[in-house]
């Protein structure tokens, strides 16, 4: 099946030749999860501290359905 | 170390030095504005009538080693929201201020004289310097002049708008290196209050001072280096510009535009829809890459930078300055957050530069970018320049430079002023003072805070954001609506912080690491030489202190509210509305 993949901030450097924000699209094995995902980019889990799937928090545990859009941010802050 | 009080009365351009009262001698900041404001300013007195104050106060810790320190809070009873406010900043006042020994700097009377002055603030002296020349000046340019007149000196002051007695208009501060203006007090008109004093700029020049000394050193050393690490170690702290590590010396505050966007939440077009498309062109990744594209085209010439700091001794430095993409040189310097939401996305704006124009006409003018975005926005509504339209809104602002001209001396006066004139009823504010960049909707404990909050509509106040989106101190559901603890909590540790000298963003650090905890107690507890001083109940003392003020200036519960069309109409892309009960609201205080 297929997913939409953001990455932002220092994260952007797994989606190579991406614009800030674009959103790539990939293919996945049914019942993926959120941390099968981390380990194909070799994201460190807890690089990945901000974890969206269309638009609510989630945590790596998460099982994708088809096209989900999950956005990932490091560790970030400001305000 | 053995602080003064610098007081002076416009009434009869003298001033005095005054011993610190032995009440005052534990605060510092927001703790002692505030206490200052409460005691000395009637609560139901006009704001810009000659019975008003405007205090200036160093935190505890400022101009000390304790890291990232040096803020300078600034209090009176506000233009804007006619209760009490605090509003503090970075630069080099604080600093400089200690090192003369002054804690606190209060200015009041009713001048009988039509002429503008400078004080001017020495080791030996404090002078006032003629100043009718400097009136109705640019910024950038005052600036500049008196740096060549008193170079590395610590500016501070009320620009045109304050001069006017506008009821935006922030309190200026230089940068370090004195390119920009824009360290900003910026919330609830303190830049008129001292406007009413006829007085544009503090400088203070540190020339002979020494640093202060903490009266149990070996417990502030302690704490710094406890504070230090924390700092140091925490991913959104700590790292190093230009590598993959530090997400605020990288990308700023403004690394908030896409996270806030992705989450829904982002007010778009004066809070119709939580999504902009356009966000990521104006975000802290799109300053980044700008900065680096302009650094490499243009060498020594550049001016872009990221990973700046804001005063002498921060080492988060999360402040920035935005280059021009033509010439490498500087248009703006910081672009925050809250300033490229207010004026970008707010207004459907997406273009960098002239989202960064529009915060350097702010700077110049002398307003606040939070408030000034608002208005923007509701300038739109009324029709005045098209949705989106940055070009027409440049041209707008610059109306503020013109006297005569009522549509800029209205966008002056704020986002509340501007409705109620243009007959706009769509104004995202609380006690008069505009929202900031989160839509409480998706987001409830920030809601709570902002109608709550003694300060009007203020993030600073009681940042839920960092558990409710950020995944601080173990996270918070956003959606959940009981949030009153929560942000009674913040509200409490934020005063605690603002009263220390510290900047909030060490929050970030000490709410993940027990020991940078444990190293901001110890820092005030070593440098004032006692053993504890509990974080909570200081904070709670200080909130307590301004909510009687706003109590006596006759806010109600209802005060504590927030507009109906956040309870009436749902925000997509989610389709929430804020949902918090008035008993969940009053509960802030009421349990406190
Ligand atoms: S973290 Fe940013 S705002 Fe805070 S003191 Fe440092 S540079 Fe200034």
């Amino acid at each position: 099946m297929n997913i939409r993949l953001k990455m932002y901030a220092s994260l952007r450097k797994h989606l190579p030749g991406t614009e800030i924000g674009e959103e790539v699209k990939i293919e996945v094995e049914q019942d993926s999860t959120i941390m099968d995902i981390l380990d194909r980019y070799t994201i460190e889990e807890s690089l990945a501290k901000i974890i969206f799937v269309n638009g609510i928090h989630k945590t790596v545990e998460y099982v994708l359905e088809e096209n989900d859009l999950l956005v990932i941010f490091p560790p970030i802050g400001g305000g | 170390m053995n602080y003064k009080i610098i007081r002076v009365n416009v009434s009869d351009m003298t001033y005095k030095r005054e011993e610190i009262p032995e009440k005052y001698k534990l605060l510092g900041g927001r703790g002692l504005t505030s206490a200052i404001v409460a005691d000395e300013v009637d609560p139901k007195t006009d704001p810009l009538g000659p019975a008003n104050k405007i205090v200036f106060a160093l935190g505890i810790l400022s101009g000390t080693s304790a890291p990232s320190s040096g803020r300078l809070s600034v209090g009176a009873k506000s233009p804007l929201t006619r209760g009490i406010k605090e509003a503090n900043a970075g630069g080099l006042t604080a600093t400089r201020l200690a090192k003369l020994g002054i804690k606190a700097v209060i200015i009041e009377g009713e001048p009988k004289h039509e002429d503008w002055y400078h004080i001017y603030i020495s080791k030996d002296k404090v002078e006032f310097i003629k100043a009718n020349e400097h009136a109705n000046m640019g910024l950038y340019k005052l600036i500049d002049i008196l740096w060549q007149k008193y170079p590395k000196s610590g500016l501070v002051g009320a620009g045109i708008a304050g001069q006017r007695l506008l009821r935006n208009a922030g309190i200026f501060g230089n940068n370090p290196e004195n390119t920009d203006p824009g360290r900003y007090a910026g919330r609830g008109g303190l830049g008129a209050v001292l406007g009413t004093k006829k007085i544009i700029a503090i400088i203070t020049d540190d020339t002979g001072g020494e640093r202060p000394k903490p009266v149990n050193e070996e417990l502030f050393k302690k704490g710094r280096d406890k504070m230090v690490k924390a700092l140091k170690e925490h991913a959104i702290t700590g790292g190093k510009a230009g590598t993959d590590e530090g997400a605020l010396k990288n990308y700023g505050s403004n690394v908030l535009q896409n996270i806030i966007n992705e989450a829904g939440a982002l007010p778009t077009k004066n809070f119709r829809i939580g999504y902009f498309e356009g966000a990521k062109n104006i975000s802290g990744e799109a300053v980044h890459e700008l900065v680096d594209e302009t650094n490499e085209k243009f060498g020594a010439d550049a001016e872009g930078e990221y990973g700046h700091a804001c005063h002498p001794g921060c080492i988060i430095r999360c402040s920035n300055t935005v280059p021009d993409k033509n010439t490498g040189k500087l248009i703006v310097s910081p672009l925050e957050y809250e300033t490229a939401w207010a004026l970008g996305t707010n207004c459907t704006i997406d273009n960098l530069e002239q989202v960064a124009m529009m915060n350097r006409i702010c700077n110049d003018i002398g307003i606040d970018t939070i408030d000034a975005g608002n208005a923007i926005a509701v300038a739109m509504e009324a029709g005045k320049i098209p949705w989106g339209d940055g070009k027409a809104a440049i041209e707008f602002m610059k109306k503020g430079y013109d006297p005569d001209d009522v549509e800029g001396t209205t966008f002056m006066h704020g986002a509340k002023v501007a409705g109620d004139t243009w007959g706009v009823d769509r104004v995202a504010q609380v006690k008069g003072q505009a929202f900031p960049a989160y839509d409480p909707r998706p987001i409830r404990g920030i809601g709570v805070t902002y109608a709550t909050t003694t300060m009007g509509a203020d993030h600073t106040a009681g940042y839920t954001i960092a558990p409710e989106i950020l995944g601080s101190a173990g996270g918070a559901d956003p959606r959940e609506l009981n949030k009153a603890d929560l942000s009674r909590a913040f509200q409490s540790t934020t005063a605690y912080i603002d009263q220390a000298g510290y900047c909030l963003f060490i929050a970030f650090a000490i709410l993940d690491i027990a020991e940078g905890m444990e190293g901001l107690e110890e820092t005030v507890a070593g440098f004032l030489g006692k053993e504890k001083y509990n974080i909570t109940e200081v904070g709670n003392k200080i909130l307590k202190i301004e909510r009687e003020f706003n109590k006596n200036a006759g806010f109600t519960k209802e005060d504590d509210r927030l507009p109906k069309f956040f309870r009436e109409e749902k925000l997509p892309p989610h389709n929430v509305t804020f949902d918090v009960t008035d008993e969940e609201l009053d509960a802030v205080f009421e349990k406190m």
